[in-house]
């Protein structure tokens, strides 16, 4: 009886744990390490988003490796949240705290994405130029410079706390040491990661006059 | 301290609205609250004075075995039978575990729990059209592990701490899946492995757990809940993709 049962949630369940780690926890960390390309120099940056956009296929590769698991991920995730009913006021156990902010990080990155991939990506032209001074001008804008910080504290929380999901998902993790033992690299990798992106977001934040002016001109001849 | 001061959540009939009744009992020592209980049954009147009907309640065995006397105390799941007064602070607040279907006051219908063990086959099958003789030897070490989880009374208060555990939900909880281990553990148990990841894989199923950890937190038996969910997801995890090849 128990095998003619539907195993639809349960491949959807399992997709939507892989789909974070492979390839949306992959993808993010080279989004960072394209990012902190800056970190070397600004013109140095805008020709290497110059020479990634002529990849060919890209648009096929984001479609594939970025978008549907993204949407597969965010919805089926969404799901799970409203099946939940948290309780940590009741049972305010460090884990069942992270549950709950798994969840919250979780809304919290939907609602910035639509609005990162909508400005940034499809801001206007398609142009690294643009890109740049976007967000330079988000980063200096106060709701959308917070916007971002919060974002990217749920970025970096929800990543790390989702790889340990992941490992006991998977069967990697097993014994209730080893959990506690992750759990805490966990933590670690959180404040690594976190520390990290906020450094690539203030080398946007912070660029000088005159890489803005260069940036300026060559938006204008439509680079 | 020579009155205890108790707050119960009662509720007259399965649909019926809720209410706080308070109850005043005189102070004794090394009470628990199932005789706060049974004091109330023996003289049914509430901190007004007023003559109520009496608290319905489940017990039995009284010394934490049997799991009929889980109810919400003080904010937290758990066994009046083993709740000392005398360490509980008051008010001492009593509630019926809202994860299952109220029957009335602080009575409820666990038998979701039972169904769930159903569906894992949580016993080993013995039955058969001739004798089977003596099952194979097992190894101590094994059944070591196997001892943690044969503890588990069904008390529920695993799924009453579970986020993911509803009422109306399907999840069959973590009770069910430390069964489903104990009984793959068994040498003649293991069997019917595959039925298990079979029922664990359906709907409601093991992958419902988001790795909360309430339940190992809560379970009165220190049953090594987070272990048997890991472990069953690695080997439900390794069933499934097994399964795409050679079935
Ligand atoms: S670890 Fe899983 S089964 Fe246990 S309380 Fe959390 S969600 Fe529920
Ligand atoms: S696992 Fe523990 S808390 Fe859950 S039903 Fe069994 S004894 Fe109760
Ligand atoms: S009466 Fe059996 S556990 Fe409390």
């Amino acid at each position: 009886m128990s095998q003619k049962e539907s195993k639809l949630e349960f491949a959807l369940r399992k997709l939507q744990s892989l789909s974070g780690f492979l390839p949306l926890c992959v993808f993010l960390m080279f989004h960072l390490v394209a990012n902190a390309v800056i970190m070397i120099s600004p013109g140095y940056y805008y020709k290497f988003i110059n020479t990634m956009a002529t990849i060919p296929g890209l648009i096929v590769i984001e479609l594939v490796i970025i978008f549907l698991p993204l949407i597969l991920h965010g919805c089926m995730g969404l799901y799970i949240v409203l099946t939940g009913r948290n309780n940590p006021r009741r049972y305010p156990y460090f884990r069942n705290w992270a549950f709950l902010l798994q969840r919250i990080s979780g809304v919290v990155i939907f609602a910035f994405l639509i609005y990162h991939v909508l400005t940034i990506k499809y801001g206007s032209d398609h142009s690294a130029a643009t890109m740049i001074l976007s967000l330079n001008a988000q980063f200096n804008t106060t709701w959308s410079a917070i916007f971002y910080v919060i974002a990217l504290i749920c970025v970096s929380f929800h990543v790390c706390n989702g790889l340990w999901g992941f490992a006991i998902n998977w069967g990697i993790l097993v014994g209730m040491r080893a959990q506690k033992v992750f759990g805490y690299v966990c933590i670690v990798l959180f404040i690594i990661l976190l520390i990290f992106w906020l450094f690539v977001m203030m080398n946007f934040l912070g660029l000088s006059d005159g890489v803005l002016k260069d940036l300026f001109i060559l938006q204008i001849n439509g680079f | 301290m020579s009155t205890i001061t108790l707050k119960i959540k009662r509720q007259d009939g399965p649909n019926s609205p809720s209410y706080w009744e308070e109850f005043a009992l005189p102070y004794k020592e090394n009470l628990n609250v199932i005789s706060l209980l049974q004091m109330i049954a023996l003289n049914p009147v509430n901190a007004k004075g007023e003559k109520v009907t009496p608290v319905v309640y489940e017990s039995n065995c009284l010394e934490e075995v049997c799991g009929a006397c889980s109810m919400v105390i003080n904010g937290r799941a758990r066994q009046a039978c083993s709740a000392l007064v005398d360490q509980l602070s008051q008010p001492i607040t009593l509630e019926p575990l809202n994860k299952f279907p109220i029957v009335r006051d602080l009575l409820v219908d666990r038998s979701a729990l039972f169904k769930a063990l159903t569906k894992v086959k949580a016993w080993v099958d013995i039955d058969g059209i001739y004798d089977m003789g003596f099952g194979p030897k097992d190894y101590e070490a094994n059944q070591a592990i196997r001892y943690d989880f044969s503890r588990c009374m069904t008390c529920g208060c695993c799924a009453q701490s579970c986020p993911n555990y509803t009422l109306n939900g399907d999840f069959i909880g973590p009770a069910a899946v430390g069964q489903a281990l104990l009984f793959n553990l068994h040498p003649t148990g293991s069997q019917l492995r595959g039925d298990r990841y079979e029922a664990l894989m359906a709907p409601g199923g093991l992958f419902e757990c988001g790795n909360s950890q309430n339940c190992v937190r809560t379970c009165p038996k220190e049953i090594p809940l987070t272990s048997a969910l890991a472990k069953m997801k690695q080997k439900v995890t390794w069933y499934a993709i097994k399964s795409i090849f050679v079935k």
